[in-house]
């Protein structure tokens, strides 16, 4: 954590929970991380900068219908298009009423009217609401791209319920509304949930053609999936046991994906890399974030399954693990893996030689319940946003290290 | 306004209602590190060394201030307690030696001196290297006291009187133009005034307004601070939540907080060095505020009774200790704050002749590009501890 300087925190009036942190990846390249608490309040925080000087942000958002006495459960957004800002931001809630019996709602928000080159205007968008009454408790929200054999790919939510079933709800555009539908024929992974599925993670190869699904549920069981979607069968089924709630699971690569930019500034150092992309497509690797136990991690999962299982030292020191974020904090191009715990302490990982090792802790003021490594500076170098039980802290680089890095880089790239 | 948040801390029992004022920290054992000594309006003073309580004395009355320093010029720190019914209480460590003794600080002197005594500073007022006392009243009196030593007598001696125009707010020792030391003494409003050749039976009085852009009420009791950033610079900090700052008599700036603060001083938390104005509300709202009138703000979460920063216990960093309602000091340790204000990368780049003729975007991208996702030589081996 050296590296890291203060940026800001704000304190929250309500603790939230694991699932009620979503960040908005704006299409003009800046973040904002929206942070729900309990009692009904929703907060957006972002930097503005003036006279280069920057300066946090901290909004509520008035979200329409959430009644009165109901409490936030978990929040998820994404951005449909990939040229403006057109996002949908999903909110599920629980009301308690007075005779004790329960009424839960997935309430989905969308900007009516998205101009070209639009902006976000979150006060907008939080006044258009479409309620859709739930019969179960909901935890995680998730959303994942679905694609058709064609590649075209449309985004659907996943609600995990208390019923032991994994809910999808789906746009349809004809009535202008969102309808649940059987998550089992498309979804084949979700078929027989031995228990509520507490984290749910999916990614796709990089040519759209498989997908792999991993969740980890309250009994401790962790599945892993495989799907053709071409062919559409699963070609993958593995399971593992754990003996203590898993609280995240993650599916993740060790080295940095490459990108695309829009201008051809670093072009030609681009198309080098590129050509490492599709090679070893399906090589990930698995966090396990176990709550009683050390959390674990699967090399390889897919080609190896869990034979090459590391364990993080030490991660079930601190009371339970909540949470977990992969991220290259330290800027070698390697992932390393932040967890947070119930214990105020945030524990990082890095790998090196092949194993797992604990390089660096913070001590927070509450538990950690979410971490993020997002640019919401918006100036190219990450920083890490923590919310805390009952606040969110922001720390931004150390940018004369930052400076110093690229400057290095940028001389061993000018020499070759 | 940014925030910052403090983890480090200890919490110490106490249970009782204070006087903002009756808060303060000295070594009082004279072991190089500071303790903590608080004194409550039923009259007990209890003394705080690391997480332990250390002592408490009770029966001294409605207790308004308390301060350590070497009162007797004797080269021994002592408690100084004084009530609002106007006892003055000397305490020292005398005995830390004798193990069978357990009462560790005695009692070594005590006087009456006119009642409603409100604010106290220990310090050197005459630029002697002796340590004099100075009291505020509630009546609008300002008394300078030295204690006096022969062979004949030891007590403590007043002397001078100074009356001011309106209730007194804090005092603290400053520099006047001729950078010798005075008197501040804060006045509603955001005034102040000082007094200067205190060691004469008549010292000078000067009443200084400060021109505030913004007018305020001018019953509004404020707090005063000392030599900030440089021996001339007086910061003035308004119940109503206007912090200002002035060099010279003239007003630098001014900015409004929106707390009650009612206590202030001045620490050097900043990695990037100075001197900072600290500065305390109701609330529990505390101001980090440095010269330029940058502001840091921490969040206790709950109402607090007082307020003092300084150096307690072993740690070498500033704490902030609050006194609050729920039977419980808090102290935070090691109270550090890498930088004032807050800079993206772009206002590093634009001063860099290597990148200011790139646009924002190109900027962007490269840094983006550079930091996480540069195909460097290392790859290799990362592939390879991928694969093995």
């Amino acid at each position: 954590m050296d590296c890291f300087l203060d940026a800001h925190y704000f304190s929250l009036p309500t603790q939230g929970n694991i699932y009620s942190v979503v960040n908005l990846e704006q299409s003009n390249g800046k973040n904002k991380t929206l942070v729900a608490t309990l009692k009904r309040k929703i907060y957006s925080c972002e930097f503005f900068e003036e006279n280069n000087i920057l300066l946090p942000v901290i909004k509520e958002v008035p979200f329409t219908y959430i009644p009165t006495g109901a409490e936030i459960i978990s929040i998820d957004a994404f951005n449909r298009s990939k040229t403006r800002d057109d996002f949908f931001i999903g909110i599920t809630i629980i009301k308690v009423n007075g005779d004790q019996s329960t009424e839960t709602y997935l309430n989905i928000y969308t900007e009516q009217d998205v101009e070209e080159k639009g902006e976000l205007n979150l006060d907008c968008l939080a006044q258009n609401c479409l309620m859709l009454e739930l019969t179960f408790i909901p935890y995680q929200l998730y959303h994942t791209s679905l694609f058709n054999q064609d590649k075209i790919e449309e985004a659907v939510w996943l609600l995990s319920g208390s019923d032991l079933k994994m809910h999808l709800f789906r746009e349809d555009p004809q009535n202008h509304t969102y309808s649940e539908i059987e998550a089992e024929e498309l979804f084949p992974e979700f078929g027989r949930l031995p228990s509520i599925v507490f984290w749910l993670d999916i990614k796709h190869t990089c040519d759209k053609e498989r997908r792999i699904t991993a969740y980890g549920c309250e009994c401790g069981l962790v599945k892993i999936f495989m799907f053709d979607i071409i062919k559409n069968i699963l070609v993958l089924t593995i399971s593992q046991q754990f003996d203590a709630p898993i609280s995240q699971i993650s599916l993740f690569k060790v080295k940095n994906e490459p990108i695309h930019f829009k201008s051809s500034m670093v072009g030609n150092l681009r198309e080098k890399s590129a050509l490492l992309e599709v090679r070893e497509s399906h090589c990930f690797n698995l966090l396990v974030v176990n709550t009683l136990q050390p959390s674990v991690i699967f090399m390889d999962v897919i080609n190896q399954k869990f034979d090459k299982r590391l364990i993080l030292p030490d991660s079930d020191k601190h009371d339970i693990a909540l949470c977990a974020c992969i991220a290259d904090v330290n800027m070698d191009s390697k992932s390393e893996i932040l967890i947070g715990t119930f214990a105020k302490e945030l524990l990082i990982y890095t790998y090196t030689n092949g194993i797992w090792m604990l390089r660096g802790q913070h001590k927070f003021s509450h538990s950690i319940h979410s971490i993020n490594y997002i640019d919401i500076t918006g100036d190219g170098v990450k920083e890490l946003v923590v919310v805390t039980m009952l606040g969110v802290q922001i720390f931004q680089h150390n940018l004369l290290a930052v400076m110093d890095i690229i400057k290095e880089r940028l001389r061993r790239i000018t020499m070759i | 306004m940014r925030s910052v948040c403090f983890v480090d801390k200890i919490e110490l029992d106490f249970s009782g209602n204070i006087l903002a004022d009756a808060i303060a920290l000295g070594d009082i054992d004279n072991d190089g590190e500071n303790e903590l000594v608080v004194g409550t309006i039923n009259g007990e003073l209890s003394i705080f060394k690391g997480e332990k309580l250390w002592q408490t004395i009770s029966g001294l009355g409605m207790i308004s201030s308390v301060g350590v320093g070497d009162i007797m010029n004797c080269g021994s720190n002592a408690v100084v307690a004084i009530s609002g019914e106007g006892w003055c209480h000397f305490y020292m460590c005398i005995n830390q030696n004798k193990p069978n003794i357990c009462e560790k600080l005695q009692l070594v002197y005590q006087r009456r001196i006119p009642t409603n005594a409100k604010v106290m500073v220990l310090g050197d007022i005459q630029g002697d290297g002796q340590t004099d006392l100075i009291v505020g009243l509630t009546d609008r009196v300002v008394r300078i006291y030295r204690w006096l030593q022969t062979r004949e007598v030891a007590s403590l001696v007043c002397l001078n009187k100074c009356e001011c125009a309106s209730q007194i707010g804090s005092i603290c020792i400053g520099k006047d133009l001729e950078r010798k030391p005075c008197v501040l003494v804060s006045q509603p409003g955001a005034t102040y005034m000082t007094i200067s050749n205190s060691q004469e039976e008549n010292p000078l009085v000067e009443y200084h307004e400060v021109p505030l852009p913004k007018l305020t009420c001018s019953s509004i009791s404020s707090q005063i601070v000392g030599c900030v950033g440089n021996d001339s610079s007086i910061g003035v900090v308004a119940l109503d939540g206007t912090v200002s700052y002035i060099n010279k008599q003239k007003l630098l700036w001014t900015i409004n907080v929106e707390q009650q603060l009612f206590k202030a001083g001045k620490v050097s938390v900043c990695n990037e060095g100075g001197e900072q104005i600290v500065t305390s509300a109701w609330s529990g709202h505390t101001f980090i505020i440095d010269t330029q009138s940058n502001i840091v703000c921490f969040e206790v979460g709950q109402a607090i009774q007082s307020f003092i920063s300084g150096v307690y216990a072993n740690n070498k960093s500033t704490s902030f200790i609050y006194v609050t309602y729920s039977n419980k000091i808090l102290v935070y340790f090691n109270i550090e704050i890498e930088r004032m204000v807050l800079y993206s990368l772009y206002a590093l780049q634009a001063n860099d002749p290597e990148f200011s003729s790139y646009t924002r975007q190109e900027l962007k991208e490269m840094t983006e590009y550079y930091l996480y996702h540069e195909d460097s030589e290392d790859k290799k081996t990362s592939d390879e501890e991928e694969t093995v």
